[in-house]
């Protein structure tokens, strides 16, 4: 049977053709203005690939939770959990590779690597629990403090948060029977959090006193550069997350006056990863889901994304956690555990209740890792390494339509994880020996590129691509 | 932009290409102008992953993506075109010689 169009129904075919072409991005990619999900909450532009739910992906036993000490971390108590001696003899072995490297001009740890890793770091604001004192307040102005619904103020804050840098914002409504929980027993100095019933916060040798009436968690992110990742687990590499860490202390003083300018008190981390646990408060809050990195991965930034909090006192409408099938993908991925050089990672298939040593806070169910192999390799390396986040699917720059095909795939269902991992292979396929702290990319080459965008962070990510 | 300027290009090509066949009194059949879309989409993701990708600084993965596309692109096109250019010949070989 011939098939001989007429020109009429040509044309129109061809007219459906050509925008269907024209307009296919805009249906991948599902971009939303507000999703506002029925329950008045406020989100920032999320993919259409990213749905909330009432509970996260990861299983919480709340009544089995505690406030937990941040100290017992790595972080406060490697020399502990390794032994004095081989915390001397990493601490000696850092230094002599750090030595042996410059001087080698092993590329990312040459001099201009370490200079500008050394440069990323200065410039901060100070850094404080408390709100600021020199504050113009309403009260300085003779006006009432801001008046809205939770839902305004939600909306105001994320407006003027992503002006002054947040990649992504949420907020978390305190529970004493739940999320309250996340907020630290104990800061990184030992001092006590104490949620007390009080008007005004406070802090002296022993403890910081949270007031009662602050009820409210403001969780943001703040991107590194991806491209820049791609140099772990080098000195280069570290320079971006020591850039994110400088641009948030910054961000967190800026974000204390804005409150204090409002009427309201906004208590910070005193020092970094203080105040509560990071990737807890932005799955509550639905910025990403828990991993097999057992840190946050972004729908926007997949982990290349540092999280940061700050408690408040203003109501906040809460932003729901969310499902893109990130951690259900991470089940069948494991890339980053074949990656990581110290094999810190769990390569088990179910994430597990029972975590791997003290320095976790068990009560939710997580792919635990050992911590004190990754700590260990952090000195060997001298540097945060990061080679996990690199070998991450989701760590990608957003920009060709495989990225929200794999994505939307992803978030519809899990028969096409095993595939999408394997093709991730091809594209993202990263160093031979991964053991011996290879990076994906030669550093050398990242200094030759006077294109990356500034901070080296496509601030477009997760917005429209139209 | 860059896909309305396909879309505009790719109607263009499309209008000149019906308009040929019909004055060239050539039957096209509908799975062959169904492969010829298929091959025409394929070939515009091929299109769009290659230069994104090379944007994202991945060449592997551009051309990765421009074999993984593209080359089923070709070969749907080049099946939908000779399908149409056989059963054509093959029409104009079987007609009744003129007197």
């Amino acid at each position: 049977m011939a098939f001989n169009l007429t020109r009429r129904e040509f044309l129109k075919d061809l007219g459906l053709l050509g925008a269907g072409i024209t307009l296919a991005p805009a249906a991948v990619s599902g971009n939303t203005i507000f999703d506002w999900d029925n329950e008045k909450t406020p989100q920032l532009h999320r993919p259409g690939w990213v749905s909330t739910s009432s509970v996260p992906t990861m299983e919480i036993d709340w009544d089995k939770m505690q406030r937990w000490r941040e100290w017992r971390t790595t972080r406060g108590s490697f020399p502990e959990y390794v032994g004095k001696e081989r915390d001397d003899r990493l601490t000696k072995l850092q230094t002599e590779n750090l030595d042996r490297w410059v001087k080698q001009n092993k590329p990312g740890y040459t001099l201009k690597d370490r200079a500008l890793q050394n440069a990323a770091g200065q410039g901060s604001g100070a850094q404080s629990f408390l709100p600021p004192k020199d504050a113009t307040t309403p009260d300085k102005l003779g006006v009432a403090p801001w008046k809205g619904s939770p839902e305004d103020a939600a909306l105001m804050l994320t407006a003027a948060m992503r002006h002054m840098g947040a990649g992504t914002v949420g907020f978390v409504e305190l529970d004493s029977r739940t999320t309250e929980k996340l907020i630290y027993a104990e800061d990184p100095d030992k001092k006590v959090m104490s949620i007390e019933d009080v008007a005004n916060p406070s802090e002296d040798d022993k403890k910081r006193v949270i007031p009662k009436k602050a009820r409210w968690v403001i969780v943001w992110t703040i991107p590194m550069s991806q491209e820049t990742m791609k140099t772990a687990p080098t000195a280069l590499c570290s320079m971006t997350t020591g850039l994110t860490y400088t641009t948030n202390r910054s961000f967190q003083l800026r974000l204390q006056y804005f409150l204090a300018g409002l009427g309201y008190m906004g208590l910070g981390e005193n020092s970094t990863n203080a105040l509560g646990i990071s990737p807890a408060l932005g799955t509550m809050a639905g910025l990403g889901e828990m991993s097999r990195l057992n840190r946050l991965i972004t729908p926007e930034w997949g982990p290349i994304a540092r999280v940061f909090k700050m408690v408040t006192d203003l109501p906040l409408a809460p932003t729901k956690p969310i499902n893109a099938g990130i951690m259900q993908f991470c089940k069948v991925c494991k890339k980053c555990a074949e990656f990581c050089p110290s094999k810190a990672l769990s390569f088990d298939t179910e994430p597990s209740w029972e975590p791997r040593g003290p320095w976790s806070n068990p009560g939710h169910k997580a792919f635990f890792e050992d911590s004190t192999k990754c700590r260990a390799y952090w000195r060997q390396v001298g540097t945060n390494c990061g080679l996990c986040f690199t070998a991450c699917p989701f760590g990608t720059k957003n920009q060709a339509f495989f990225h929200a095909f794999r994505n939307a795939l992803t978030s519809a269902t899990p028969v096409f994880d095993s595939a999408l991992r394997a093709v991730d292979d091809w594209i993202n396929p990263g160093p031979a020996n991964p053991e011996l702290g290879d990076p994906f990319k030669n550093p050398e080459d990242w200094w030759k590129r006077t294109d990356l965008p500034i901070y080296g962070i496509n601030t477009s990510s997760g917005l429209s691509t139209i | 932009m860059w896909w309305l300027v396909l879309g505009i290009v790719i109607g263009a090509l499309g209008f000149w290409l019906v308009s040929w066949a019909k004055a060239h009194k050539v039957a096209v059949q509908w799975y062959e102008w169904l492969l010829g879309v298929i091959a025409i989409g394929l070939g515009a993701l091929a299109l769009q992953n290659y230069y994104a990708f090379l944007r994202e600084m991945e060449p592997q993965a551009a051309m990765v993506m421009l074999a993984l596309l593209g080359i089923p692109a070709l070969a749907l096109a080049i099946i939908a075109v000779g399908l149409a250019w056989w059963q054509n010949t093959k029409k104009v070989a079987g007609a009744p010689k003129k007197s």
